[in-house]
């Protein structure tokens, strides 16, 4: 744990020190190239804020708080970094043009009125157009400067908006891991009252009470006339069902449940495979049996790992009826 | 060739009450039995009843243990298959061809796999053997499909057999 601590301490205090240099040399350094650091140690820190779930599982929730609001304010103070230096050279260039235009519209009006008399004057002799000359040249100049203005915006405007995606990731990663030790916290709080286990016994009851539901619902619907195939497929998953049940009781004759629950198995394949079995049959194993199905297994691997005797036989024989209905 | 009283070995009673209520709308007593221990005890009981079952329709794949009396007929067979089931009719089909055998019971198979019917290790011993020759006409006949027969159609096609095996 120590280790793991003074691990990440050393990086966080390497990366203060490797900002602190970027930020003196980033007076003196081509702007690209600062550019390209910053963007790096903004994919760094991004990185190592990722890989900070998977290794201070361990460490205390307190602890990782704290080193992963270092990190977080790293990847802020990053960001900020490397994209001033564009805004900045966005707003130079910006203030550039502004200064090499100025002197020519400021001439505008006089050689306009130079060149009008000037065309006034020779418009019978040389037949030149000083006047249209001018104004051509004048159009020019003016499409130049709002070409670079256009370019200088659109500069600002991406590394705004690669900016931007940067702070979503971020934030979503931020939310993403707050949100997982939210519901860390939460669960070790309901493991800690038994709500958990209470709160799974409830799930499981829903489950099964709506595919009861949904084929009562069915029996009253259809009676044994019509759909006498579906009738006897859904009272087998019925029995059945009480058989998987009984498999969670340790007392009960596992080699007796396993037969029977084979014969069950093999019914309903000829059923399923079969029958051509309704619409509404089907939609009760796939919206019903099967959720209930992957409850169950569930519930079964867990009492299987606090030490129950029925072990992975008895969860094979659940998954063949999984996969039988899920293909 | 009426029946009125039948009994149906099946270790899913649930499953099988829309037969069971087709057979008793069609005025059938139906007596039922869920595991193979269960339905050889009620046929023994019914040896002594002044009223006999007039059919037993049998479940292939059964539960329970096998009864002693019942060993015998409880091939390597059936074993490899699970099929209990065919040791009670095996039984009962012995009971038919013994000139002291108690009584003559009509009976079929009703299951939902009956492709899971198997031939008797001794083909000298092979039910309905003396009706047909060939096992797979045997097996059509007397093996009934849970998916192919509806349950209104039941009653008339249990008449049927009754009548062939009489």
């Amino acid at each position: 744990m120590e280790k793991i601590f003074d691990f990440y301490k050393k990086w966080v205090v390497g990366f203060f020190v490797f900002e602190i240099v970027l930020c003196v040399f980033g007076f003196f350094w081509d702007v690209e190239m600062i550019r390209f650091l910053g963007f790096l140690l903004a994919l760094i820190f991004l990185g190592v804020i990722w890989i900070d779930r998977k290794f201070l599982m361990e460490m205390q929730l307190n602890t990782r708080l704290k080193l992963r609001g270092v990190f977080f304010i790293q990847l802020f103070f990053c960001i900020i970094f490397f994209s001033q230096l564009p805004l900045v050279q966005a707003y130079y260039d910006k203030f550039t043009i502004g200064l090499q235009q100025k002197p020519i519209c400021e001439k505008l009006p006089p050689l306009e009125k130079s060149c009008e008399i000037a065309n006034q004057n020779e418009v019978a002799g040389t037949g030149h157009n000083i006047f249209h000359f001018g104004k051509n040249d004048t159009e020019k100049v003016d499409a130049s400067g709002a070409r670079d203005e256009i370019s200088a915006w659109g500069t600002l405007f991406a590394w705004l908006l690669a900016a931007i995606a940067l702070v979503i990731t971020f934030v979503t990663s931020w939310v993403y891991a707050i949100a997982k030790e939210g519901r860390e916290n939460w669960e070790k709080v309901l493991a800690a009252n038994g709500l958990d286990k209470k709160i799974k016994t409830i799930e499981s009851v829903i489950l099964r009470s709506e595919l009861h539901i949904a084929i009562r619902t069915f029996f009253d619907e259809y009676d044994e006339e019509n759909v006498p195939r579906e009738r006897y497929f859904l009272k087998t998953i019925k029995s059945s069902m009480i058989l998987q049940e009984k498999m969670l009781d340790d007392k009960a004759n596992l080699q007796d449940l396993k037969l029977k629950l084979e014969r069950k198995y093999q019914t309903l394949h000829a059923y399923w495979q079969n029958g051509n079995l309704a619409d509404e049959a089907i939609s009760i194993i796939h919206n019903h049996y099967l959720p209930y199905l992957d409850d169950l297994i569930s519930r079964f691997r867990a009492h299987h790992n606090a030490g129950s005797p029925h072990g992975a036989e008895c969860l094979e024989q659940l998954n063949q009826f999984w996969r039988l209905f899920s293909r | 060739m009426e029946i009125k009283k039948l009994l149906m070995v099946d270790d899913d009673e649930s499953a099988m009450s829309d037969y069971r209520k087709v057979l008793r709308q069609a005025g059938i007593i139906v007596d039922f039995a869920d595991s193979l221990e269960k339905g050889f005890k009620k046929i023994n009981e019914n040896l002594n009843a002044v009223e006999k079952y007039d059919f037993i329709l049998l479940d292939l794949m059964l539960h329970g243990n096998i009864p002693p009396e019942l060993e015998v007929f409880y091939c390597k067979i059936f074993k490899n298959i699970n099929n209990r089931g065919q040791a009670l009719g095996q039984w009962l089909w012995n009971m038919r061809i013994n000139p002291t055998g108690a009584h003559k019971f009509a009976y079929c198979y009703l299951s939902a796999v009956p492709q899971n019917y198997a031939p008797s290790e001794n083909s000298s011993d092979q039910e309905f053997g003396t009706m047909f020759s060939s096992f797979d006409e045997i097996k059509n006949q007397f093996v009934l499909s849970k998916l192919g027969i509806m349950p209104y159609l039941l009653c008339d096609v249990l008449r049927e057999i009754k009548i062939k095996l009489n």
